[in-house]
């Protein structure tokens, strides 16, 4: 049964008037999406052949038992992402709405059950008033608390060690020298050409090329 | 019985200081079986207890990467010493416990020497031995090796050690937590029924080992048939362990070992906090040293005095040298004539042998002084500072910041820069650097380019010479970018490394060092001059009655057949051939060669030579004579230094072919645009 994702906002429009009470006409899905007239009759056309609508001529559109169990599918998914996108990770109602419409379309079930899963618990952790939580929106609120490669921190600031994404000899070098997650290091100087540069790690100062500090990744240090 | 000991610690710790105050001179420099790798041991006595003690590389971890951490850990790993003395830094403790838990872990006896305690007491920082020893469970002795201090405390401590074990082996467990531990016990359980994988090291240590990647330990599973098994341990338990972590294993258990270690540093050393300045007097040094507009100029400087010194100082020194074989030479010769012996024989004396032992001895002061300006370097703390100030350059050659100390030197002489890329510690970059440095214009190449370009060039002679130093250094950096690109493809040069605190070099050390190293150019490079020098002196004097190097002698001969080959570079005469192949003794020879040639002098030379060549033909010669084989010390310093004949071959044949090519190609280029 090809329903594309186009179809999909269909279903999920008239879903959304029927559980509000209203009963959806081909002007109310042409309004509602932005769209023509027949360009609604064409989609509504596919859903009726597809079993997932029923439609009185000229008059209202109605979601079959299939239909509806599909339409709340991608309702909830809706919601979910927008609240989200809106009201944890703190953006914008319109930019929240025009993220959830991208991706609601690529949730597969498991997805879905995981991320709704991890709305929740979002929700009911903020709703019990848990630490952890204002500590993760501030730093979600924070760009310089996100972990940055540490060839892009600034001259004289300090850091913690968050992860080491090199590989080969290079990442045993660098853990030897004691660059490992948990570790305080404080950006010192560079070379008189820009590369490569110092850093103070466990005692020691320690200079490396740009290249390998970017593989280096840090946040910024709990004080 | 004699006992093996092996002294090991972090880089900078003061090692060398402390393995010179144990065994003092009496020492011997041997290399590593099948690597070029010096391997020092020296040996002391107490009492009746004999102590042989192996000088290590220094290394920050077990964790193999370059061929020196390489060795070291492969003979502590696999040779298992009777003891291991473990140098730690005791102004910077946390560093060096990384390595001596380490050792800790394999089960192998060790004693702790806290060395430089004078910089930790400078930095108010003050060390609970007896704790430290407690949590660590081996004995810890304080040592100042530079004032020999705590020396004798350490070698009783050792022998105690060695003879009466007072800590029962293998006891030392590090707690790797709840998480990590169940899977170490697991894989412990799993690898105690099978024989053990490297003989000696404990099947937790292995199983530790193991899950962060080790080589040595790998490669021992994988001979030992029991790779599928740990790895699937590995991806079973393992996965759910690194997910309940957050980060792969590797970074656990390192993470794991340096909490272990921070943990131990945190109990047993107190900072008198009013010292802490932060501004140490290193970091006052190194606001200049590497300042951004002080940092070149200053290590441009420094390097140019050392290149000056090094040839003002052993220039006469040399002279000395070389005016003393010759006057021997003469000498010998005049008493052997006298005493009856043959022409044959006197000329075999005279030239092959003394001359041949001359001329690795001329080469001893330039590397004794190098040397003796490189120790200061690196013991000062300076040699890592224009590494690092001059990295961006050179790694734009694909070259590491180290690189440009002997490209500096080669202006001089190949031959001491060739040992100079021992500071180099990757093989990779060690290996290209000597490739490249041939193509640097050594001294002795001058007075070639001086006689031809008067003889040519005339008012523009000093421009020929100068253009023939920039061409050297295009070569040297072209072939830098392709033989990285190509035969050193996918080996990406690397460049971590710590900055050490600066300070006084000893001259003990410094005279050492410089000593060590000359005395071993004239051991293991001087043979194969030698035997070159009196292989060249039978071509030259064979058959026998001919005249030295005539066209009737073998390497007359060996002239006149590859003429030919030089028909394109425009020097196609016997005459050229024969003065190429003696300038691989010593290119400053090509002079003398035409000059016994054409029958002039050095001095008639410049009016003779325009009968060979034209001025284009001249500067494809001195291109050839520029990029060709460098002399047979030099070639000599190469097989030194890589160990390989392979290489050798490699380098002689690329260096002759581009010097070839370069010839052919200014000729031909030249005649195109009608300067023949």
């Amino acid at each position: 049964m090809a329903v594309s994702s186009r179809i999909e906002d269909y279903m999920e429009t008239i879903f959304a008037l029927e559980i509000s009470g209203k009963e959806a006409t081909v002007t109310d899905l042409a309004n509602t999406l932005g769209v023509a007239k027949a360009t609604v009759v064409a989609a509504v056309r596919r859903l009726v052949a597809a079993s997932m609508v029923t439609h009185e001529r000229y008059g209202a559109l109605r979601l079959t038992g299939a239909g509806r169990e599909r339409a709340l599918h991608i309702y909830r998914r809706h919601e979910h992402l927008t609240f989200l996108f809106q009201d944890i990770l703190g953006f914008e109602r319109e930019r929240a709405m025009a993220m959830a419409c991208a991706m609601e379309h690529e949730m597969d079930e498991k997805s879905e059950a995981r991320i709704l899963g991890f709305v929740d618990y979002l929700v009911r952790a903020r709703r019990d008033g848990r630490e952890w939580i204002q500590d993760l929106l501030s730093v979600m609120g924070d760009e310089r608390k996100l972990p940055r490669p540490l060839s892009m921190i600034p001259k004289g600031e300090k850091g913690v060690v968050s992860r080491v994404t090199a590989d080969g000899p290079l990442r045993m070098r660098l853990f030897e020298m004691g660059f490992v997650p948990g570790t305080v290091v404080v950006r010192t100087g560079e070379a008189p050409l820009g590369d490569p540069l110092t850093v103070d790690v466990r005692g020691a100062e320690v200079a490396l090329r740009r290249i390998e500090a970017a593989s280096v990744w840090i946040c910024a240090s709990p004080e | 019985m004699g006992y093996t000991v092996a002294l090991t610690g972090n880089p900078n710790t003061g090692k060398t200081s402390l393995f010179n105050a144990l065994t003092g001179s009496n020492q011997h420099v041997g290399n590593w079986p099948g690597v070029t790798v010096e391997r020092k041991e020296g040996r002391f006595r107490m009492g009746d207890g004999e102590v042989k003690v192996v000088d290590l590389p220094g290394i920050y971890s077990l964790g193999a990467a370059s061929l020196d951490e390489e060795i070291a850990a492969d003979f502590l790993l696999r040779s298992r010493p009777d003891l291991a003395i473990v140098v730690a830094d005791g102004s910077n403790l946390e560093r060096s416990l990384y390595l001596a838990v380490q050792m800790l872990e394999t089960g192998t006896p060790l004693v702790l020497a806290l060395n430089m305690m004078d910089a930790a007491a400078e930095k108010g920082i003050t060390i609970d031995v007896e704790k430290l020893s407690a949590l660590l469970g081996i004995p810890v002795v304080p040592t100042v090796a530079r004032r020999k201090e705590g020396i004798e405390d350490l070698k009783k401590r050792v022998l105690d050690e060695l003879k009466n074990r007072t800590a029962p082996l293998n006891s030392f467990a590090l707690p790797y937590g709840e998480r990590l531990g169940p899977l170490f016990d697991e894989m412990e359980a799993f690898l105690t029924t099978k024989p053990e994988l490297i003989p000696g090291l404990p099947a937790r240590t292995a199983a530790v080992k193991f899950t962060e990647g080790d080589s040595v330990v790998l490669a021992a599973a994988e001979s030992a048939g029991l790779l599928p098994a740990l790895e699937s341990i590995l991806s079973g338990s393992g996965a759910a362990v690194e997910s309940a972590l957050g980060y792969d294993l590797q970074t656990a258990v390192i993470e794991r070992r340096w909490g272990f270690v921070s943990g131990v540093t945190a109990e047993a050393v107190t900072r008198d906090l009013s010292l802490k300045t932060r501004l140490s007097l290193s970091d006052r040094i190194d606001r200049v040293v590497t300042s951004r507009t002080l940092g070149l100029p200053l290590f441009f400087l420094v390097t140019w005095a050392i290149f000056r010194l090094t040839y003002a100082l052993g220039d006469p020194l040399v002279e000395i040298f070389g005016g003393l074989f010759e006057s021997l030479g003469e000498r010998s010769a005049g008493f052997l004539a006298a005493a009856g012996l043959s022409d044959v024989m006197v000329s075999f004396i005279q030239d092959g042998l003394i001359g041949g032992v001359g001329s690795v001895v001329v080469f001893f002061p330039h590397i004794f002084i190098l040397f003796a300006f490189i120790a200061v370097l690196e013991d000062s703390g300076y040699m890592a500072r224009g590494a690092f100030v001059m990295d961006r350059v050179m790694h734009l050659m694909g070259l590491h910041g180290k690189s440009f100390i002997p490209m500096l030197m080669g202006f001089g002489c190949n031959v001491p820069s060739m040992m100079a890329t021992r500071i180099l510690e990757r093989p990779r970059d060690r290996m290209i650097t000597l490739l490249i440095l041939p193509f640097m214009s050594c001294s002795a190449r001058l007075p070639v380019f001086v006689l031809f370009s008067g003889a040519f060039f005339g008012p523009h002679a000093g421009t020929a010479v100068f253009s023939l130093y920039i061409l050297g250094i295009v070569v040297a950096v072209g072939a830098a970018k392709i033989l990285g690109s190509t035969l050193f493809k996918g080996e990406s040069s690397q460049l971590v490394m710590e900055l050490p605190p600066y300070h006084i070099p000893s001259a003990g050390m410094v005279f050492r060092h410089a000593w060590e190293r000359g005395f071993l150019f004239l051991q293991k490079a001087g043979t194969f001059i030698l035997l070159s020098v009196v292989a060249v002196w039978a071509l030259a004097s064979l058959p026998w009655g001919v005249e030295y190097g005539s066209e009737e002698s073998l390497v007359g001969s060996i002239g006149k057949v590859l003429a030919p080959l030089f028909q394109p570079a425009g020097f196609g005469f016997w005459q050229a051939a024969v003065a190429l192949f003696f300038g691989f003794l010593a290119k400053e020879v090509v002079v003398g060669t035409f000059g016994a040639l054409l029958g002039a002098g050095e001095a008639g030379l410049a009016a003779a030579l325009p009968t060979l060549f034209t001025p284009l033909s001249a500067y494809a010669f001195l291109v050839m004579t520029l990029l060709y084989v460098p002399c047979v010390a030099a070639v000599a310093a190469f097989k030194r230094e890589t160990g390989s004949w392979k290489w050798t071959f490699f380098m002689i044949a690329y260096t002759t072919l581009v010097g070839y090519g370069g010839a052919v190609l200014v000729y031909q280029g030249g005649r195109l645009l009608g300067l023949g």
